[in-house]
């Protein structure tokens, strides 16, 4: 029995780390090549959206940030919050949400009237 | 044989927790109000803007669009109203009562008297608007046949129209109260696709930086000029021709187009999550400051050009990771531009299609054709300049 018990743990182990290892795989599956990370200003007056599936780099969410920032000042000691939640159900996704920079920001309700904010430009 | 026993018992229990896993993703993590779908309302209700003699069409706010489920069957939608001299000059308001295709547009401008309905200007079509509602029963409709779903509402008695809006229009807006008159209206817990109780459309992905009007996004371009056509290839794995990266990414490919000093980088992308198998709704993304692996540029005409922007702002395919995606876009355009492309189809597991890890390696292997360079060091596009004195 303790054998048993000892090789189901370790096939549920190795399927979850293996899951975790092409996660990126299952979500673009799941969830689809449009699908994106939303974020948003503490006010919730705009939101960003990261796309990974589709070529996207992060940096460019911090860049857009940067600019909003230089635009209006107000944001300019804040931060962006995420306005997606961890699902502990979707265990291909257990090392992203600990690891990944897309997690690692604060979590806030998205709000009703964020808008878009507008993309990279030469001012 | 032990081993096989419980290797089956687990295999079983994962597919359970996967299949619950799955069945949970529109539990929890909803997005905000799509722009595409704010976009789809846009154009179903300007045409009752278009003729007010109050607000000006560009003072309408549709990003700012909320939208509001009445419980008998139909929407409200209100949207602000901000002139950039003027400030909150008030709001529009559409009504939609489904079941009896009753339909009102009504204007509260701030400064008079109060909420004005304007039926001579309803000019939008009840379809248009429930379909970008997300109400799918509605579209598709075709005018030669009478389908079972026109008589969800072309089947009743029209009862006249109902008054929602409580008797005090003069209050403020921002602070108004949709729960009075009645228990007509249900707030959904969001805009349209708000995460709420009320069957209001479910919220849908867009691309990282949606653009709502391609032809505003590129009006200072000059069309009797030249100007030089970039297409950026960003591959799964730079320089390889695998069709998606081990974390899912599937590369993408975009264009610019730069003529003096303004440019703009922008591709094709699904407006909703554009699954694998799936035919999705096409939406324009800006891509400025993007990454790219290779690019190919050359220098086009005035007629190019013209064909290059009739087939933007005509494009009506949809995203269909097979068959149409970014890169069958990007080439469309290339063709246009005089530069005929390799079109390389390779598997994505069950199905081929084109894809930005062949291309990229075609654009690396090519002969380039007259005028034409290329980059093959990769970078990020430059970041879009829009200035129409230009």
């Amino acid at each position: 029995m303790r054998k048993k018990n000892k090789i189901i743990i370790a096939i549920l182990i190795l399927i979850i780390a293996l899951s975790n290892v092409f996660g990126g795989m299952i979500n673009l599956v799941v969830l689809g090549v449009g699908h994106v990370y939303t974020y948003e200003t503490y006010d919730g007056k705009y939101k960003f959206n990261y796309n990974p599936y589709k070529g996207g780099n992060i940096e460019r969410l911090h860049l857009r940030f940067k600019q909003l920032q230089e635009d209006e000042p107000k944001y300019a000691d804040t931060d962006l919050s995420r306005t997606f939640k961890r699902k502990p159900l979707h265990f291909w996704n257990w090392y992203s949400y600990f690891f990944s920079e897309e997690y690692n920001f604060p979590y806030q309700e998205s709000s009703e009237s964020s808008i878009h904010y507008r993309g990279l430009y030469e001012k | 044989m032990k081993v096989s026993k419980v290797a089956s018992k687990i295999g079983f229990y994962l597919l359970i927790i996967f299949a619950i896993s799955v069945s949970c993703e529109k539990d929890t993590e909803q997005h905000d109000a799509s722009s595409f779908q704010t976009n789809k309302l846009e154009r179903a209700l300007m045409k009752s803007i278009e003729n007010d003699s109050v607000f000006k069409k560009n003072e309408i706010q549709w990003q700012q669009l909320s939208s509001y489920k009445i419980k008998e069957g139909g929407y409200f939608i209100t949207v602000p109203v901000i002139s950039e001299k003027e400030g909150i000059k008030g709001k529009v308001m559409f009504e939609i009562i489904d079941k009896n295709i009753s339909k009102k547009y009504l204007r509260y401008p701030l400064n008079t008297s109060g909420l004005e309905s304007l039926n001579e200007q309803v000019d939008f079509t009840t379809h248009d608007v429930l379909e970008a509602l997300g109400e799918k029963q509605y579209s598709k409709l075709k005018s030669s046949s009478f389908p079972e779903q026109c008589m969800l509402c072309h089947g009743g008695v029209i009862i006249g129209e109902v008054d929602v809006y409580g008797d005090d229009p003069s209050d403020d807006w921002d602070d108004y109260d949709y729960s009075r008159g009645g228990d007509d209206i249900v707030l959904p817990g969001g805009g349209i696709g708000g995460s709420g109780s009320s069957p209001a459309p479910d919220p849908v992905p867009a691309p990282d930086i949606p653009i709502i009007d391609i032809e505003e996004y590129l009006e200072c371009l000059n069309l009797n000029a030249k100007a030089k056509l970039t297409i950026y290839v960003n591959q799964p794995i730079a320089n390889s021709d695998r069709v998606v990266s081990n974390s899912g990414d599937v590369g993408h490919t975009y264009i610019n187009i730069t003529q003096g000093n303004n440019r703009s980088s922008f591709g094709f992308y699904p407006e909703n999550s554009g699954k694998p198998g799936t035919t999705d709704n096409g939406a324009y993304g800006d891509d400025a400051g993007a990454d790219f692996d290779v690019s190919i540029s050359i220098e086009i005409s005035s007629s190019q050009l013209n064909a290059i922007m009739n087939y933007i702002t005509n494009n009506n395919n949809g995203y269909d990771l097979y068959d149409y995606n970014c890169t069958d876009f990007a080439l469309d355009i290339a063709e246009l531009g005089g530069l005929n492309l390799p079109d390389t189809y390779s598997s994505y597991g069950t199905k081929g299609g084109s894809n930005p890890g062949c291309l990229g390696q075609d654009i690396r292997n090519m002969n380039l054709p007259n005028g034409a360079s290329r980059n093959i060091t990769g970078g990020t596009s430059p970041y879009n300049r829009n200035d129409c004195n230009n």
